[in-house]
C-alpha cells in the first residue's frame, strides 16, 4: 500500500495548475525526502480540470504533476463512495465530492490534506494537519 | 554479479564512519539506494522545474519535517468517529468502508 504524506484536493490541484502555487511544489519536494507520496484523489482530478477549463498550459502542468515520481492518483473506492456520499448527503455546504473524497483520503491513510476549501477543517478533528493553498 | 560495476570512491568521515556499521555486503546496496532517492529527488526537481515551480530547499525541509508528523492514532480514531457521525455510520462500518480494519 502507497504510503501518502498529503491528499490534493481540486483547489490545490488547479493553484498548481495556474502557476501561482508554490507551496504545493515545496510539499511535494518535502513528501519525497522522507519517502512518502502524495495522493491525487481522482474526483479532485476531474474537478480540477472542470474548474481550469482546456488552457493548455494548465492542463499540461496537470500533466507534469501526475508524472511525477512521489504523486500516485487515486480513485474512490466503493466503501469509500458509500461515506463519501453520504457525508455529501446530509451537509448541503459539502456540495463537491472532492472534498469528501479527500477527507477520506487523509483519514484512511493518515495524511495531511492540501486545500484551497475553509470546509474541510469543518469535517475533521481541530488537530488534523490541514495546508491552506 | 551480473550487470555491477566496481567504482572507487572517496567518503566524508561521517558518512564513512555510518559505512562502517554496516555488514560489508551491505555497503553496495546502502550507496546504491541513496543514489537512487537522490534521482529520484532530481527528477522530481526537474519536472517542477518544467512546470515552472523551484521549491526553496530550506522551506522543503520544514515542510518534510511537518509531514513527517503523521496523525497519532488517537488523532485518526477521533477523525473516525467525527465522520462516523456526519454520515450516521457505526465507527465499525465506516473503519470497514474505509479499509481501516481494526
Amino acid at each position: 500500500m502507497t504510503d501518502f504524506a498529503l491528499v490534493l484536493d481540486a483547489g490545490a490541484i488547479a493553484a498548481y495548475a495556474t502557476g501561482g502555487a508554490e507551496i504545493v511544489g515545496t510539499h511535494l519536494v518535502g513528501a519525497d525526502m522522507i519517502g512518502m507520496h502524495a495522493a491525487v484523489p481522482t474526483t479532485c482530478l476531474a474537478e480540477a480540470y472542470a474548474i481550469l477549463g482546456p488552457k493548455p498550459e494548465a492542463v499540461q502542468r496537470v500533466r507534469l504533476l501526475l508524472a511525477l515520481p512521489c504523486v500516485r492518483t487515486v480513485p474512490m473506492l466503493p466503501g469509500q463512495a458509500r461515506a463519501a456520499g453520504l457525508l455529501c448527503h446530509d451537509h448541503a455546504d459539502l456540495t463537491r465530492l472532492g472534498i469528501a473524497h479527500t477527507i477520506i483520503t487523509a483519514v484512511s491513510s493518515g495524511a495531511a490534506a492540501m486545500t484551497s476549501s475553509p470546509l474541510i477543517g469543518d469535517y475533521l478533528p481541530a488537530e488534523w494537519p490541514i495546508i491552506t493553498v | 554479479m551480473i550487470g555491477m560495476t566496481r567504482r572507487t570512491i572517496r567518503f566524508a568521515p561521517d558518512v564513512d564512519a555510518r559505512l562502517d556499521q554496516l555488514d560489508a555486503g551491505q555497503v553496495s546496496a546502502y550507496v546504491t539506494e541513496a543514489v537512487r532517492d537522490r534521482i529520484t529527488r532530481e527528477r522530481t526537481l526537474a519536472a517542477l522545474a518544467e512546470a515552472g515551480y523551484h521549491p526553496d530547499p530550506q522551506k522543503a525541509a520544514a515542510a518534510a519535517a511537518m509531514l513527517a508528523r503523521r496523525p497519532s492514532r488517537a488523532l485518526r480514531d477521533a477523525a473516525v468517529s467525527r465522520l462516523a457521525d456526519l454520515t450516521g455510520l457505526s465507527a465499525g462500518a465506516l473503519r470497514d468502508d474505509l479499509g481501516l480494519g481494526e
